[in-house]
């Protein structure tokens, strides 16, 4: 709760204080203040004792802190990673960091008016971060798209919420439990559990952006400024999957009858989201396509709740932490390697391998996405895909074959890199905060242990 | 499943006629004007829920701010028959089988769902009193929260909307630096 409230205060803050100066200014203090308040929910230190929270609202146990901190860690590195703007008024930041306070709320929700009012709040400035680059007309589309299907999922979300609250006569998610296991005993449910659960999983898939919910996001992250793509890549991923596990959590009673409609969703997300990735010729819609695929890898977690063997939130936490970062260098790659050569598909990367620096953070960052070993990558698909085998071996066949598949456009981008050019190649400014995220991959990726509560 | 009240099948009846209309018609003013009407006999179901406050919020809200907010739009925008975009009958098809399935899919789940329903407790749960208590007490904190969720919309309509003059004059200044560097 300290974390949600030192957030929200930073996103006013930034806000008033940036008014008037460049956004760069307001750049390092944003980081810091985000750092600060990650630390404060890894130390889980209670600042505001004087605040009490109802249970049945909003908590944070020790797990939900160490999202939390992702949170806040991952909302820094966006920040610190790109360059700033230059235009006036750290209004930018301000939504990020707004948009950041929602997925806060979402992490901690135990209700589902929380749910609803932590999804509104991360995405509705998302809406309008897509459409911050306002020249762009493609960064237009993706406001308006992303607008118009996010609200009709919002509807359905909120439509099933409504039918839930029908079925069981209670907002709370531990309540709901109870009314979940009693059916579950008796094996019958009532048509309106059912349809309000399947109305609530279409909000949220929506979303992660999981197939067959998925039409929106290579237009939206293309046409999005790529800062914003990278905030919602990460940041929505990781709320909207923590609160995917929290609603599975719930309804675990009932996984009998669910678990194998979220093993075709996570297939269709793998083979859908890697095929697709075979053929695009932009870089980002490329990594859009990645992080569909990635929605997949990471429904399979939602395989393993109620097996009292796996502690799915921790190996969620750790595919998470993989991915993110990683998600987040590589879509700094494609900034950086954009504002080098002015290109917006593969060509970009020519000529790249004269920077040796560069090239190998490239390779890090691309190769922990592909999930080869000691990268943070094979260590977050090793867990999942370990523990997932005993409860659905065909997915997880399904899951390696599109691992294999996604290896081979990933590697698309080193062939361009390493092609010999005879193009000029100027330099562009590289920053060392990349080095830290290929630091962190490897140091992820080396000692996983360090990073499994 | 006992007989329905009769004011609830009159308004029900409404309120379906008006939506069907607000679909189909040719229109722009005449389907906001439709809305409207539904509006007032969805606030009617309200009161005969026994919800008021929820009654007079929706006609406040819905029939007042925002359907006059669609009536200044359409009368600014001044939409004419060229400029309505030619959709594909195929589009219209699909949508109508997915959405007749879906229709289809919800009432042959809950033709039979009546007596499992969660039944309101009490008849003045509804009333502004109590709907008070309810809201500053056991739900203060989502209602305080609401405040991050309207900073956030305020925020970024004025991003949106603010003219860029600011944009283009910091960037000629950047690149006069850059130039002069």
């Amino acid at each position: 709760m300290s974390a949600l409230l030192i957030v929200f205060a930073a996103a006013i803050l930034v806000l008033f204080l940036g008014i008037n100066k460049p956004e760069s200014a307001m750049k390092w203090p944003s980081v810091i203040l985000l750092m600060l308040a990650g630390l404060v929910a890894l130390s889980g230190v209670d600042l505001a004792t004087w605040l009490t929270v109802p249970e049945s609202m909003i908590s944070y146990s020790s797990m939900d802190r160490l999202f939390v901190a992702l949170l806040c860690g991952i909302g820094a590195l966006v920040i610190a990673v790109f360059d700033a703007l230059s235009s006036k008024g750290s209004d930018r930041l301000g939504l990020m960091m707004l948009s950041l306070t929602g997925a806060v709320m979402l992490v901690g929700q135990e209700n589902l008016v929380m749910m609803f009012l932590g999804i509104e709040v991360m995405s509705i400035p998302l809406y309008v971060l897509a459409g911050s680059d306002k020249q762009n007309i493609f960064s237009n589309e993706a406001a308006i798209k992303y607008f118009l299907l996010g609200a009709f999922s919002t509807a359905i979300l909120l439509l099933g919420s409504a039918f839930l609250y029908g079925a069981t006569g209670t907002l709370v998610l531990q309540s709901m439990t109870h009314k979940a296991s009693m059916y579950a005993h008796f094996g019958v449910y009532p048509p309106m559990l059912v349809a309000g659960l399947v109305l609530l999983a279409v909000g949220l898939l929506f979303k992660v952006s999981a197939v067959p919910f998925h039409f929106w996001a290579p237009d939206v992250y293309e046409g999005s400024p790529t800062r914003s793509t990278a905030f919602m890549a990460t940041i929505v991923k990781i709320a909207g999957f923590s609160a995917l596990l929290r609603v599975t959590m719930a309804f675990e009673p009932m996984s009998l009858w669910y678990q194998n409609a979220v093993a075709i969703l996570a297939i269709l997300s793998i083979i859908v989201g890697n095929m697709m990735g075979l053929v695009q010729s932009s870089p980002k819609r490329m990594l859009a396509y990645s992080s569909i695929a990635h929605a997949g890898y990471m429904l399979l977690v939602l395989l393993l709740v109620g097996q009292a063997q796996f502690e799915a939130d921790s190996i969620l936490y750790l595919y998470l932490v993989a991915y993110s970062i990683a998600s987040t260098g590589a879509f700094a790659w494609i900034e950086w390697a954009t504002q080098r050569s002015g290109k917006m598909d593969f060509t970009m990367f020519n000529g790249l391998s004269s920077n040796r620096w560069a090239i190998v953070n490239m390779v890090i960052v691309f190769l922990s996405l592909a999930g080869i070993p000691l990268t943070a990558g094979f260590a977050g698909k090793y867990y999942l895909f370990a523990s997932a085998f005993s409860i659905h071996p065909l997915a997880v066949g399904f899951a390696l074959l599109g691992t294999l598949l996604s290896i081979a456009y990933y590697f698309r981008a080193f062939r361009f890199a390493f092609a010999d050019t005879q193009e000029s190649t100027p330099n562009a400014k590289f920053s060392w905060v990349l080095m830290l995220v290929s630091v962190a991959i490897l140091l992820v990726g080396c000692a996983p242990m360090w990073f499994m509560p | 499943m006992s007989a329905l009240p009769i004011p609830f099948l009159v308004l029900s009846f409404i309120t379906i006629l008006c939506a069907l209309y607000v679909v189909t018609s040719k229109n722009p003013v005449h389907s906001v004007l439709a809305l409207i009407v539904a509006f007032f006999s969805i606030s009617a179901h309200y009161v005969l829920l026994n919800a008021q406050f929820l009654a007079i919020v929706n006609l406040m809200v819905y029939a007042g701010a925002i359907m006059v907010l669609f009536l200044f739009v359409l009368m600014l925008l001044n939409l004419g028959k060229a400029a309505e975009p030619i959709k594909s009958n195929a589009w219209a098809l699909a949508s109508a089988i997915s959405a007749g399935s879906l229709l289809l899919i919800l009432t042959a789940a809950f033709q039979k769902s009546g007596e499992q329903v969660y039944r309101n407790p009490s008849e003045t749960v509804g009333l502004v009193k109590n709907l008070g208590k309810v809201l500053f007490g056991e739900y203060l904190i989502p209602f305080e929260l609401t405040g991050a969720l309207f900073i956030g919309a305020m925020v970024g309509a004025v991003l949106l909307g603010k003219r860029d003059s600011g944009d283009h004059e910091s960037s000629a200044l950047a690149e006069e630096k850059g130039a002069s560097s």
